[in-house]
């Protein structure tokens, strides 16, 4: 597989926010999303039990656990699909707990889904524009007298659309309707429709889980891409060797409560967390040979004004750390 | 640019059609326009928005009847009877969106049928206003502007509605609302996290779509220059379902397909078989469905794919 296509000039307005504003914006403003006790029962059964966290913009987060540790329940209601029993969620200083989720998207926190969530009736391209709803939305009045001002907001949109489509590697698709899309294609045209629109915060739901290791390496670079953007991303994840080199911060939950958290490293290293949740799932004698070495996350965090000529060198470490785990 | 000649062309052929025509033909031709017409804006709601509703004759009649009474009992002017009628449509569309769509699909069908029931009973029992079971008759269109609009006059007038009825409705089917409207008829879970407000794009589609009949009911109204109730029932409402269900639902060309089809079908065969019409009708409908449920469309879009490779 070939690394994306487009330079990253050309992927700057996937973000809200150009760098610059970002670093005015993080000096006086509050965190991009805060998680304060954060709590919800399901009948007797505590699913989520005084969650804290806080990302960044720019950060990537990963949500961690044993099944059933709640991570889902967490990442539904940040993504507003599921009201918390008690808590706060903040985002950008703005308590958003009791937002349906069309609101919150409305508000730049856009997401992915466990298994894809596609409209199948639609062209890849009408797939990319549905995310960009909120940006389109006028008077259908106007939209009726097709008003030249609206015409070239399509216009933009489908040329936006283009660019996504090409940043995740199905441009030469955007034509053909959903069905003739393999499983992590979909995942792929899943994460430009949230792009399009142009998140604050991006919420993915194990995106490595059922992708061949190519499209692995392409969802890593894709990742960094976003955060390094300005985007804050939180993602849950199963496969650590995807997951390590690619989280500044990591929140372990274990039956709905936060028993670690701390960087890639940190975590690596916490022997509670290998007993609870790493040692149990690769049921190695020592689990921490299954996890990539700190010194392949130095090389895979680029600098920030990576050209296009040290990517492969990104995606044959991350392809080296899948097929590890593959050996594992 | 190339819209407004498109609007211009289709405009005037359609109108020049009716002037070619003699009385008999001209109330079949301006019959099967509003079918048309009827068959564009019920194909969006059901097609595209995906709402099972039953209502769309009743905005029809709402429309057709709202004309003599707001011109001729309540002695309003012709535009501002018209903007009356909209507005008491749009209302009752609310009335029945926000509370149905709000519930599963099923209730709107419910709800929908109650209103075209409930509209019938009115009719029915409206007394002086309604005309009862007889309607209302002997008026007319009053002169615009000291033009009488009668004959192949009024055709063009009908022809302007469909016309804008298409476009419009083709607009609007390929913007942002277009997509949210499919969206949330194939995956309403995928459609919230993108930032569509379910229940307004519904309530939307809905109130949109009943205007438009409204609107061809207006128009309606002087067709005959008498409205009455039976026209209005559930019966038309199906053989408005089945025009785009045959056409090809979610298609624009394939509701007008389906409008002319079965709309012209009884005058081609009730010659040949007389009465048993309605049995042939029927098989093609059953057939139709089972065989091809993207509809005629379906089947043209399939040739001409196939034609293509060749
Ligand atoms: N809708 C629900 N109703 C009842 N219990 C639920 C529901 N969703 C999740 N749970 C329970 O909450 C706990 C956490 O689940 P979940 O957040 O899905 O875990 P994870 O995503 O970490 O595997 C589990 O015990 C699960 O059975
Ligand atoms: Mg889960």
């Amino acid at each position: 597989m070939t690394p994306p296509a487009t330079s990253p000039d050309r992927l700057r307005p996937i973000s809200a926010a150009t760098p610059s504003t970002v670093s005015d914006a993080t000096r006086a403003a509050p965190p991009l999303l805060q998680v304060r006790r954060l709590t919800r029962h399901f009948g007797g059964l505590i699913a989520v039990s005084d969650l804290d966290f806080d990302l960044q913009r720019s950060e990537i987060l990963a949500l961690i656990g044993p099944n059933g540790a709640g991570k889902s329940t967490t990442f539904n209601m940040i993504a507003g699909t599921l009201a918390p029993s008690a808590g706060e969620i903040l985002l950008e200083g703005e308590s958003v707990g009791t937002y349906p989720p069309h609101r919150l998207a409305a508000l730049g926190v856009m997401r992915t889904f466990q298994h894809n969530c596609l409209f199948p009736g639609m062209s890849l391209r009408e797939n990319v524009l549905t995310g960009m709803h909120g940006a389109l939305q006028r008077p259908l009045w106007k939209v009726m007298l097709a008003l030249r001002a609206q015409r070239e907001a399509e216009a933009r949109a489908w040329q936006y659309a283009d660019e996504l489509l090409e940043f995740v590697g199905l441009a030469d698709q955007r034509d053909q309707p959903v069905a003739t899309l393999s499983f992590g294609q979909g995942r792929l045209l899943e994460t430009a429709r949230a792009l399009a629109g142009r998140p604050k915060l991006i919420l993915f739901d194990e995106p490595a889980a059922g992708l061949t290791p190519s499209e692995c390496e392409r969802m890593a670079l894709i990742l960094r891409q976003i955060a390094r953007q300005g985007t804050g991303v939180l993602l849950i994840e199963h496969d650590m060797p995807f997951l390590l080199p690619l989280a500044d911060q990591v929140v372990v939950l274990n039956f709905g409560q936060c028993i670690a958290r701390g960087t890639a490293d940190e975590i690596r290293a916490d022997p509670e967390v290998i007993e609870a949740y790493l040692g149990s799932r690769h049921g190695a004698a020592d689990p921490a040979k299954n996890i990539p070495a700190s010194t392949g996350s130095a090389n895979v965090h680029p600098p920030s004004a990576d050209s296009v000529d040290n990517r492969p060198a990104v995606a044959s470490t991350v392809s080296g750390a899948t097929s590890g785990a593959a050996d594992a | 640019m190339r819209t407004l000649l498109l609007v211009t062309l289709s405009v005037l052929v359609l109108s020049a059609i009716g002037f070619a025509l003699g009385p008999y033909q001209t109330d079949v031709y301006r019959k099967l326009l509003l079918w048309v017409a009827l068959a564009l804006s019920y194909n969006f709601l059901f097609g595209v928005a995906g709402q099972v509703a039953f209502s769309h004759f009743t905005f029809y009649g709402i429309g057709a009847y709202a004309m003599p009474i707001l011109l001729f009992q309540a002695g309003l002017p012709l535009p501002v009877a018209v903007v009356v009628a909209l507005v008491v449509v749009i209302l009752v569309a609310l009335a029945v969106a926000i509370p149905a769509t709000r519930l599963d699909g099923f209730y709107l069908a419910l709800a929908t049928l109650a209103l075209a029931q409930l509209f019938i009973v009115v009719l029915n029992e409206g007394g002086e206003v309604t005309g009862g079971t007889g309607g209302l008759t002997n008026y007319r269109l009053p002169d615009i502007a000291g033009v009488a609009l009668s004959g192949p006059r009024y055709t063009v007038v009908i022809v302007l509605v469909v016309v804008f009825t298409w476009f419009a409705l083709q607009r609007v089917d390929r913007s942002f609302f277009g997509r949210a409207c499919r969206a949330v008829r194939d995956n309403p879970q995928a459609a919230a996290a993108v930032g569509i407000d379910i229940a307004r794009t519904k309530v939307m589609a809905y109130v949109l779509t009943s205007a438009l009949a409204a609107v061809a009911g207006m128009v309606y109204a002087f067709v005959d220059n008498t409205v009455n109730p039976p026209i209005f029932g559930l019966e038309n409402t199906f053989l408005l379902l089945f025009m785009v269900i045959i056409g090809g639902s979610g298609s624009l060309p394939g509701a007008v397909i389906g409008a002319v089809l079965l709309y012209l079908l009884p005058f081609v065969l009730a010659p040949l078989i007389g009465h048993h019409h309605a049995l042939v009708f029927g098989l093609v409908m059953v057939a139709a469905v089972l065989l091809q449920p993207r509809g005629l469309i379906g089947v043209i879009e399939s040739l001409t794919a196939r034609w293509k490779r060749r």
